[in-house]
């Protein structure tokens, strides 16, 4: 019985996503997306999220470089650095750590937001003057929240390296463009690829889960934290299998 | 335009409903327990879920009605709670579904759409605070001016009394008076002010 209740769900999961895919690929037809919305999504996302991302990334840049220092000076391997820092900070951390901010922030706000508008009649209203919730509230999040991911996740690039460096320099003299022109020799095409489309996936599944549970919501605000802790759970459990298939589609092409 | 609903079960409460009544001038849903005529309203609205029976408007089934009839531009469904969207401002809330029709409409324009219906209910207020601060009598005279610039044809309206106080109620009777002369209604209440005299059909449930 509850194995059927879990099957039912899941397909209404697909379901889901198979009404929104048309619409997020057309935001300006007829049934256009809300900028308000959407300008909104980005602002809380995105640049609300920017001074947290910056310590985290800052952070990681920095103690990357110290671990990675201290263990491989004594092999005088020094050049491992910089595929260590792209290789763990690009390819991976960047997309993983702010996939779990933005979770962690928007994901409960919007399944908490959808879930209180569900309660309190104004996704009915909205149908009631012929707006698409769909269109209105789940497309113009999912792209605030994609956008916001992948500048999220470049910046947290930018601001890790910047970490690395500074620290780097602790150890001994290194000029910023010596520093620089050494990432660039280890970084590859591939390394930029797949950050962008973790990071673009990343958001869209979890934008489209926090909707989702947000919208499952029936008629009790009890329900609310219930699906918010879902969206959550959810999130990261669909954002760390998304990482282990995308690294390994590019692992295999290579 | 007569209205039909035969053994209509939805997911609100109405079980095995046979109702028929016409709709051509003001029409009353005299609901004393106040048991289904919400859920009435809110089937003719597309706002439940209709789990058999069907509904029929001049013989058509509704969902043929609705594309054939432009249901959204015609037809005004108007919440007994004054619902807002309560991250926007009314300022925003009002004009979002004309902006969503129109969007190249100037504030201007939208003000001055909004204004004799803001009379009519005498509300007088900053609109760019949000739904929040506001009492629920005023949400609801905003609500229905939001209804009311869109200039629908009819007005389908559930419990026009609920949340207002003695002195609201009397603004309220006075402003729907006004609008019977422009608009066709279709009205769910329980209160007898809205029989007698004002409503042209009675439809006791």
């Amino acid at each position: 019985m509850i194995r059927s209740k879990q099957r039912k769900s899941f397909a209404d999961f697909f379901c889901f996503i198979l009404e929104i895919l048309p619409r997020l690929l057309r935001p300006f037809g007829k049934d256009r997306i809300s900028w308000t919305v959407l300008t909104r999504q980005i602002l809380y996302t995105g640049f609300e999220a920017l001074p947290l991302i910056g310590f985290i990334a800052l952070a990681m840049g920095g103690l990357i470089i110290l671990q990675g220092n201290i263990l491989l000076s004594t092999f005088g391997q020094g050049i491992w650095l910089y595929h260590i820092l792209v290789t763990l900070v690009i390819s991976e951390l960047s997309g993983l750590i702010t996939a779990l901010v933005v979770i962690a922030r928007s994901g409960t706000a919007i399944s908490t937001e959808l879930g209180n508008m569900k309660v309190n009649q104004e996704i009915a209203l909205l149908e009631s003057f012929g707006i698409s919730p769909t269109t209105y509230l789940v497309v113009s999040r999912i792209w605030g929240v994609v956008i916001s991911t992948v500048v999220l996740s470049f910046y947290f690039n930018v601001i890790a390296v910047l970490g690395g460096w500074l620290f780097a320099t602790i150890f001994y003299p290194l000029g910023f463009r010596s520093f620089i022109s050494n990432l660039v020799g280890v970084l590859g095409y591939q390394h930029v690829a797949m950050a962008f489309l973790k990071s673009l996936v990343f958001g869209f599944l979890i934008s489209v889960i926090a909707c989702y549970q947000g919208l499952s919501v029936k008629s009790a605000s009890t329900e609310v934290p219930q699906r918010t802790i879902k969206a959550v759970v959810s999130g990261i459990a669909w954002v760390i299998v998304a990482d282990i298939i995308i690294t390994w589609l590019f692992w295999m092409l290579a | 335009m007569k209205i039909e609903l035969i053994d209509l079960h939805t997911d609100d409460g109405l079980k095995g409903l046979n109702l028929s009544f016409g709709l051509h001038g003001v029409s009353l849903l005299l609901d004393p327990q106040e048991l289904i005529s919400g859920a009435i309203l809110r089937a003719l609205a597309g706002l439940n879920k209709t789990g058999a029976g069907k509904i029929l408007i001049d013989g058509m089934p509704i969902d043929e009605y609705r594309i054939e009839s432009d249901w959204h531009h015609n037809f005004g469904y108007i919440f007994a709670e004054g619902i807002m969207l309560a991250n926007l401002s009314l300022s925003e809330n009002i004009f979002l579904p004309l902006r969503w029709r129109t969007p190249n409409i100037s504030q201007a324009e939208c003000d001055k759409l909004a204004e004799p219906w803001l009379q009519l209910f005498g509300v007088e207020m900053d609109l760019n605070i949000r739904p929040a601060d506001v009492k629920p009598s005023i949400l609801k005279f905003l609500s229905y001016t939001r209804s009311l610039i869109l200039k629908p044809k009819y007005l389908l309206i559930d419990s026009p009394y609920y949340q207002l106080n003695k002195m609201e109620r009397k603004i309220m009777f006075n402003a729907l008076s006004q609008l019977r002369d422009t608009h066709k209604m279709l009205i769910a209440s329980s209160d007898d002010d809205f029989a007698g005299g004002f409503s042209d059909e009675l439809v006791e449930l």
